[in-house]
């Protein structure tokens, strides 16, 4: 059973983001990429699959700045294989994203492709879904824990209200993973630099494919709001001013 | 975590070096049930190159006597080498995180077992087999990424100096040698209560004539606690990126506000190429206060606490209360346990990041019982030469119930106050 998880740098939020003078890309000059959070999440499901056993791990990853860095963390991790994806991404979109990546999942033929549910860098989180109907292969997303059995994979969907759904999934398929059904792992630094030392980096061509379909046409820090009032004083002051306000907003139920 | 206890092995009789030591033999005892233990667990940890001196424990317990965890809870080297004598897998046991490597046992110990060299070689196993806590591993994983265990931008790290009031420089724009590299560290840099520190100290600095700069964003943490909490590649990784930046500048000395970080540069860092005339900030400012006039007198009752870091661990005792002797009015009264014997706040050794994690296996905090035993003196303001420390006291002064009786402040601060610094 071979496992591809795909993943890709994205710029890490705890650098103050800025708008570049073109009013519709951030300004890169400050900008650091990190792995994409809901990646790391499908990173950790595969390698907790592949503990249940007969399991092997390729990690993809789209060039971005880091990108280097982010296929030797999951091999430290426990990836067997890493891929790096060059070319400029910067600015590409998801349909071209999910059209480039056909050829290469064909090439690596994995039984199943896990891949974060969405990204930051645009939250629009339709990779797996677009690379599956491409594909014409199943696709399940918001999937918070994969079990495989028997050919089949046994998916949990996270569903509005505190829901689920338990799916079972012929393959190959694309799952698009909310959650690892464990905290990602941390991996000690002297592991990845050994990885560093010892591993090996795959390159696959899979140059961007056809004209971006969204155009962003303003890009803009969320206007702050001017509902926010800070409660000043002792301890006292505060709560008795916060009790006064929940009950004046009729919020929760308050004794007395 | 569950520690799994050995079975002990009884015998009938046992002759050890040509003695029959079963009782057996004599009418006047009866025979005796003899116990042995499984030592596979004592013996995997003393191979591990650093834990060595675990092994050397005799149980007489003159550690626990002064161990701080153990007032608070169920621990001291002592009882760690019984348990793992007895079968406990360490590694598996909460007692592995619980040691603030602040080596007042070392100190009494008539058999040299070194805690601050035991802990970081057999966490690091740990480490590297993924079992460390969580709230640690987060720390670890957010120095690695920023340069910083809060997870703060690195960008941001010289952002405090816009508060200073006077002119910080940073020496990549300075652009010529400063007698005083400051290494400001992390807490100092990113804390509410330590950005204040850092602003006090910059204005003494400043007042004094100090030819001085910071290296702003360029700078990352020493990484000292990394090393204590058994992240080696970690601390081994800032240590050869903090050599690096600091190769690029000339300064006469290091004027280091972290007495962790003060400790790393002083006694680990020449092995990676850096080798600094390092000095706290307190030994630096101590003698520089004979000359000037303090513009008002501060009537105020002070105790101070001795950081682990540099009283134990550097032997540092006198500087800091060298300068607060030299501003006028001020009582110094000592608590309990001071100097050689101070007891630690719990911050050292990773303990910074593990107050969740122990709340699980303590009663209180180690600064809750520093925080009572100061305000037991009846002085009006506790001072401290560590970073960690204004937030942990502070916090515990309001969780033990003493807000407004005891305040809590940077040795730079009082100073600054002294000397009429603090007034915009």
């Amino acid at each position: 059973m071979r496992i591809l998880v795909l993943t890709q740098g994205v710029p890490d939020l705890v650098e103050g983001l800025e708008v570049a003078s073109d009013g519709v890309s951030l300004d890169q000059d400050w900008l650091k990429y990190v792995l994409n959070d809901f990646d790391d999440h499908a990173l950790e499901e595969a390698l907790q699959l592949k503990a249940d056993g007969g399991v092997e791990v390729v990690a993809v990853s789209l060039e971005t700045d880091g990108s280097r860095d982010i296929l030797f963390t999951c091999l430290a991790k426990g990836a067997d294989r890493a891929v790096l994806v060059p070319g400029d991404w910067f600015g590409t979109d998801n349909h071209q994203k999910a059209k480039a990546l056909v050829s290469l999942v064909k090439a690596i033929a994995p039984d199943l492709v896990l891949t974060g549910v969405q990204a930051p860098a645009d939250a629009d989180g339709q990779v797996g879904v677009l690379l599956a109907g491409n594909l014409r292969w199943a696709h399940v997303t918001t999937v918070k824990e994969v079990r495989l059995a028997e050919g089949k994979a046994t998916v949990v969907k996270e569903l509005e209200g505190g829901t689920g759904a338990r799916y079972q999934v012929a393959l190959p398929a694309v799952l698009g993973i909310q959650a690892a059904r464990v905290p990602p792992r941390y991996v000690p630094v002297s592991k990845v630099r050994q990885a560093m030392k010892t591993g090996q980096l795959e390159e696959m061509e899979a140059p961007p494919e056809g004209d971006t379909v969204l155009q962003a046409r303003k890009l803009y820090p969320p206007p702050s709001g001017e509902r926010a009032a800070m409660l000043e004083g002792d301890a006292d002051t505060v709560a008795g001013e916060l009790v006064r306000i929940l009950r004046e907003k009729g919020i929760g139920r308050l004794a007395g | 975590m569950s520690a799994v206890k050995a079975k002990a092995i009884e015998l009938e009789s046992a002759i050890v070096e040509g003695m029959d030591i079963g009782g057996s033999w004599s009418r006047m005892l009866e025979s005796r049930v003899l116990e042995s233990y499984d030592f596979e667990q004592i013996d995997r940890l003393k191979a591990i190159p650093g834990a060595e001196s675990l092994a050397y424990c005799f149980q007489c317990a003159k550690c626990t006597g002064v161990c701080p965890a153990d007032r608070v809870g169920d621990f001291s080297p002592r009882k760690i080498f019984r348990r793992v004598q007895t079968g406990t897998n360490l590694m598996e046991s909460p007692d592995l995180w619980t040691c603030t490597t602040c080596i007042n046992c070392t100190r009494v110990c008539p058999k040299e077992v070194k805690m601050a060299e035991i802990m970081p070689a057999i966490r690091e196993e740990a480490v590297l087999a993924g079992e460390a806590p969580a709230e640690l591993q987060k720390a670890f994983a957010d120095t690695q990424k920023y340069g910083n265990p809060m997870g703060e931008s690195p960008r941001k790290r010289a952002d405090w100096t816009a508060k200073a009031g006077v002119t910080v420089p940073i020496i990549s724009k300075e652009k010529k040698p400063v007698d005083l590299l400051w290494y400001v560290e992390c807490h100092y840099s990113y804390h509410p209560r330590g950005k204040d520190a850092a602003v006090a100290l910059a204005r003494v600095l400043d007042a004094l004539g100090a030819d001085f700069a910071i290296l702003g964003h360029e700078e990352k943490c020493a990484g000292e606690d990394m090393r204590l909490g058994g992240e080696k590649g970690l601390f081994e990784l800032l240590a050869e990126q903090n050599v690096a930046t600091l190769g690029k500048y000339q300064f006469q000395q290091l004027l280091v506000t972290d007495p962790h970080a003060f400790n790393a540069f002083r006694h680990f860092y020449p092995a990676y190429g850096g080798d600094y005339d390092v000095v706290h900030y307190s030994q630096y400012l101590a003698p520089k206060l004979s000359g000037i006039s303090f513009p008002r007198k501060l009537s105020r009752r002070v105790t101070f606490h001795d950081p682990c870091y540099l009283g134990r661990h550097n032997g540092e005792y006198e500087a800091p209360r060298q300068v607060l002797q030299a501003i006028p009015g001020i009582q110094l009264v000592e608590m309990e346990r001071c100097r050689e014997n101070s007891s630690c706040c719990g911050g050292g050794g990773g303990g910074m990041y593990l107050d969740g994690f122990l709340a699980n296996f303590q009663r209180e905090r180690l600064s809750e019982v520093r925080v009572k035993e100061a305000v037991a003196t009846g002085a009006e303001i506790l001072v401290v030469a560590c970073p960690y420390e204004v937030s942990r006291f502070e916090d515990a002064v309001k969780s033990t119930g003493n807000d407004g009786k005891l305040k809590v402040l940077d040795l730079s601060e009082i100073l600054a106050e002294a000397m009429g610094l603090l007034d915009n």
